[in-house]
């Protein structure tokens, strides 16, 4: 016989409420019983608004400081990893918190990291518009080079209205990318503290 | 559409971002700069650490590039369950050994980048791929 949820997998036991044949990974056992997930009660657990949204502020922010501290800042450019660590942090906190075993549904940790996500995005984008410029350093070098000034003549745009655009568009992605990040945060942290 | 196809294509898509930015430059080089654009929040972007394809340079470094085309390698083998934490730590502590001592005493290489990222995004994206299998 095969698990019920892994048809894939042999069974080892089965639950003793409902019969259910479960796989080692299944098999949930208390009290020297076995049980499934449903009639434990322990599936992916409920979680409202109200506990992403404490998790997701205090981790969001978290991360945002992080991105900006000098020196520490530099291990965002590994594929934004405080964001990443800030989304996956604001899932394992928010388990820990309301005491939640197991597994959460993806969408709630997608919802979690993202919204941690979108937080230190926005917290990254005022920042960079009140202390510094978001242009690139790459884009600073293309502007001068003759197909951009073709670009920039054909469209009727200053090297000023361009870096303006380009400070909004910069702005918008981080609006993008870090909620991005922050809810693959989530995903692997709600994988990992299941 | 299962859900190791639907991941291998979005992780497809962004390296093909990736990949087509430089082709862009000298083409449509206002699409090639919002690309650019795009993935600067996510990356340095430092010409001396990132590769360079057609003469022109890759909107993300070589330890991003590593990641991704990594990931998207992963995305193939990944299984429904997913691996002990601990392999996510030892696929991990390489990229971080050599990003983290480089900032202190030594120069790491593109290659050597490009290899550990690409060791750390093939295992994270095991991790990925068993969440969204395993959804009800």
């Amino acid at each position: 016989m095969n698990c019920y949820y892994h048809p894939d997998r042999a069974s080892v036991a089965q639950c003793v409420v409902c019969g259910k044949n479960l796989c080692s990974e299944c098999n949930i056992i208390k009290e020297g019983q076995s049980y499934c997930r449903e009639c434990l009660g322990v599936g992916e657990a409920h979680v409202d608004m109200g506990k992403i949204l404490l998790p997701a502020l205090g981790c969001g922010v978290l991360g945002a400081v992080l991105s900006i501290i000098p020196v520490v800042q530099m291990a965002n450019i590994v594929c934004c990893l405080w964001i990443i660590v800030a989304g996956g942090l604001a899932v394992y906190v928010m388990k820990r918190f309301y005491n939640i075993v197991g597994k959460i549904s993806i969408s709630k940790a997608v919802l979690t990291g993202g919204l941690t996500g979108l937080v230190a995005g926005l917290i990254m984008a005022v920042f960079l518009i009140v202390v510094r410029g978001a242009v690139a350093p790459i884009l600073e070098e293309m502007v001068t080079q003759p197909e951009f000034q073709e670009v920039l003549r054909e469209f009727a745009m200053t090297e000023e209205e361009f870096t303006d655009l380009v400070m909004k568009i910069a702005v918008a992605m981080y609006l993008v990318l870090f909620p991005l990040f922050g809810a693959l945060g989530g995903i692997i942290s709600n994988e990992l503290t299941k | 559409m299962n859900s190791r196809s639907s991941l291998a294509a979005v992780i497809g898509i962004w390296c093909l971002l990736i990949l087509v930015t430089p082709l862009l430059v000298g083409r449509i080089p206002l699409i090639a700069a919002f690309l650019y654009l795009f993935f600067s929040p996510i990356c340095h972007q430092l010409p001396e650490r990132s590769f360079f394809l057609f003469g022109h340079q890759l909107p993300v470094c070589a330890r991003c590039i590593g990641i991704y085309l990594g990931a998207f390698s992963g995305s193939f083998f990944a299984r429904k369950n997913s691996p002990p934490p601990w392999v996510l730590v030892a696929a991990v502590v390489p990229m971080a050994l050599d990003g983290g001592t480089q900032l202190v005493f030594r120069e790491s290489t593109n290659v050597l980048r490009f290899v550990t990222g690409l060791i750390a995004g093939f295992v994270v994206v095991f991790y990925l791929y068993a969440a969204i299998a395993s959804r009800k």
